[in-house]
């Protein structure tokens, strides 16, 4: 049976100055469809969705739901008009009860001549918890007292009781557990059952294969393609996501002592690193020549240990040693030894936003440029020594 | 374990927290001078100065959980007092209760319309304002004098005075849980951009929350000019002295605002600042004293209640 139209982008546009995030993408979401939206970091995913969703405001094009125009103002107004996000970072908000949070924005039905009915809203958010399994997260508590995946899950509730005509999942994955993602994949599967759409961004391409009916690929802003999923394996749709044939070489071959076959001398050697609470007891040895990948969900510390390992960690214990035997200990330590860190919050912890580019990059290496600073000297004295050499 | 992992997450436990602290203090004191600290009738009293910061502090909550600041309610609450008395002289008790409340509402709409248009820090456009304001009481205390008749005193003490700070808290604390005001303030100091995200006027709402402190520090007013009967007008920033009590309030409120009862905390904290204050004159310590120790006080139950996370950014 022919499946009908249920969404339809026609010339998405978008522009950051410079940057065109989204060139004129037109897409037609199915009823009855998970809809995967895939491409690498800076391909346009996101921006396309937070424009249907309300979160960006549309550059130029239209969407049109069920034959109308949609063009919200924001998350509570696409809701409104039938669409829903869960976005991959924490859109709870502390301070608010779970009820607060699950109605924010929305509090219009629950107010009686202008006083709102806490007690009904906080039982209609049990109901819903329950309803979803989620008993034990008790409408009435402040959202603090529960951790990411709980909040996360009352993310999904608020944005999928509602029963909307398209919900977005914006790599939401990452950030739960099989028990949380179990969770996530039924209520996508109740969506396409009620005949609505799913659209789903992931970078998980075993989960994309496995819970997509179509999935089309985006590439630096513009529309590749659209493929079916059975016609479809992995392989192929990196190949359409980087626009190159992928291999199996993952190891880089320009360096002269090649890592997998012929590990080059340890430089930096990993032990017993702990940080309360972020990760425990992490020991490994990198060696030169050689990238060494860290993975897991985006809560399990992983972005602890290069901060751990550049000494810019709290409460650090275990040991961090150079080639030479220096012990990593503090940020000056690892600097003065050529190691560079760059963090995934760019913003706070790598950039200064409101500074130059020049006082940005030279900033690490203003100690080697003597107590008077001319604009000159930095522009031409930056650190340039190659990295944990 | 478990069952103090549920005592920590009960609403009352903050209450509770505070309540200990309370009777922690007044045995402290108690103790070290048994005759001039702490009896029923010495702590009506504590609680009576308690009560008029409290419900400034009531006020000031609005703005600071907002990550914002309001340093002009010295100056409001000057000349809201002034106007009290210009106008009970003229329209008996309704100018008394009316004016103030007024005075403050309008002044905060102005400072709310200040912050929003000219799109610069609170903690500036309040102190630039409370300058104007200060010199608005030279001109308003010239016209009203500065005594307050002695018909008009009766919020200055029992029972009028709690009945209007009850009144005061039970309004705040509706505001807070029954108004969709009291869950956005508290959204925009969680995350704005989220909440503006979700539809919430956050222009809007930070007025409205200038008003609201400012209205409240106008029913503050009432009280602390019916407790004082006289007020004099403050130029050159000596308002600013009258932030701090207030604010002492708001901390408290805030700090234990994970508990979801910040009225109560506000109170209970003004009583316990207020208790301390009377100690430290009970034990014979000059005042200079008094507000270093207090201000100590005040920073180790923050630092207690609140979960300091190491290598954070704090502002």
């Amino acid at each position: 049976m022919e499946q009908k139209l249920l969404l339809h982008a026609e010339k998405i546009d978008k522009r950051f100055g410079p940057t065109h995030a989204v060139n004129e993408v037109s897409l037609d979401f199915l009823e009855g469809e998970v809809h995967a939206l895939i491409g690498e970091n800076g391909s346009g995913k996101s921006t396309f969705t937070n424009m249907l969703t309300g979160i960006l405001p549309i550059g130029s094009g239209t969407f049109t739901l069920m034959g109308h125009d949609v063009a919200p103002k924001n998350q509570v107004d696409a809701n409104h008009q039938g669409i829903a996000i869960v976005v991959q970072e924490t859109g709870t908000l502390g301070g608010l009860s779970v009820a607060d949070n699950m109605f924010l924005g929305d509090e219009d039905q629950f107010i009686r001549r202008g006083i709102k009915d806490t007690a009904a809203m906080n039982r209609k958010a049990q109901e819903l918890l329950d309803a979803y399994g989620l008993g034990y997260i008790k409408a009435t508590s402040i959202i603090d007292n529960y951790d990411f995946e709980d909040r996360k899950l009352v993310e999904i509730v608020k944005s999928t009781w509602f029963d909307p005509a398209v919900l977005v999942i914006d790599e939401t994955t990452t950030a739960l557990s099989q028990k949380g993602r179990d969770k996530l994949f039924e209520v996508m599967d109740h969506v396409r059952e009620l005949g609505h759409c799913v659209i789903f961004i992931s970078h998980d391409m075993g989960e994309v294969l496995k819970m997509a009916d179509r999935i089309s690929i985006l590439r630096d802003g513009d529309f590749v393609t659209t493929v079916n999923r059975e016609d479809v394996d992995e392989d192929q749709l990196k190949t359409l996501m980087v626009g190159r044939q992928m291999d199996d070489h993952y190891y880089r071959t320009d360096y002269p002592d090649y890592a997998r076959e012929q590990p080059g001398e340890t430089a930096v050697s990993v032990r017993g690193v702990t940080v309360p609470g972020m990760i425990d007891d992490i020991s490994f040895d990198l060696h030169r020549g050689e990238i060494l990948g860290i993975g897991g969900l985006s809560e399990c510390g992983m972005h602890e240990v290069g901060k751990a390992i550049f000494g810019a960690s709290y409460d650090r214990t275990g040991e961090v040693v150079l080639a030479d035997g220096t012990k990593v200990k503090d940020i000056n330590t690892a600097i003065d030894h050529s190691i560079a860190y760059a963090s995934k919050d760019r913003d706070n912890e790598s950039l200064l936003i409101n500074d130059t580019i020049e006082d940005n990059i030279a900033l690490p290496s203003m100690r080697d440029m003597g107590r008077v600073l001319s604009r000159q000297g930095s522009s031409g004295s930056s650190r340039t020594s190659t990295p944990c050499s | 374990m478990e069952l103090i992992k549920r005592a920590r997450q009960s609403q009352w436990y903050g209450v509770g927290l505070l309540l200990i602290v309370t009777a922690l203090v007044w045995l402290v004191f108690k103790a070290m001078c048994p005759s001039t600290f702490g009896d029923p009738d010495q702590l009506l009293t504590y609680l009576q100065t308690g009560l008029i910061y409290a419900v400034g502090g009531c006020g000031l909550y609005f703005i600071v959980v907002m990550g914002l600041w309001d340093f002009s309610i010295g100056s409001v609450l000057v000349l809201s007092c002034l106007m009290a008395i210009g106008f009970s002289q003229s329209m008996g008790i309704l100018g008394l209760i009316v004016a103030p409340i007024l005075c403050g509402a309008l002044l905060g709409a102005a400072n709310g319309l200040a912050y929003i248009k000219l799109r610069i820090p609170s903690l500036i456009v309040t102190v630039g304002l409370s300058l104007i304001y200060e010199s608005l009481s030279v001109f308003a205390s010239g016209w009203s004098g500065t005594r307050l008749g002695d018909a008009y005193k009766m919020f200055g003490s029992y029972p009028w005075n709690l009945i209007l700070a009850v009144l005061a808290f039970a309004l705040c604390t509706f505001i807070l849980k029954y108004t969709k005001l009291g869950t956005y303030v508290n959204a925009i100091g969680a995350n704005e951009a989220t909440a503006k995200n979700m539809g919430v006027n956050v222009d809007k709402y930070k007025f409205l929350a200038f008003v609201l402190c400012s209205t409240f520090v106008g029913i503050m007013a009432i009280l602390y000019i019916g407790y004082g009967t006289a007020q004099t007008p403050m130029t050159g920033m000596l308002s600013q002295s009258l932030n701090f009590k207030p604010l002492m309030g708001t901390f408290f409120g805030l700090a234990f605002k994970k508990y979801g009862h910040p009225v109560a905390a506000i109170v209970i904290g003004e009583f316990i600042i207020s208790m301390m204050f009377a100690g430290f004159v009970a034990l014979g310590m000059p005042v200079t004293i008094n507000n270093v120790v207090t201000g100590a006080t005040l920073l180790a139950i923050i630092c207690i209640t609140t979960k300091r996370v190491k290598g954070a950014v704090v502002k």
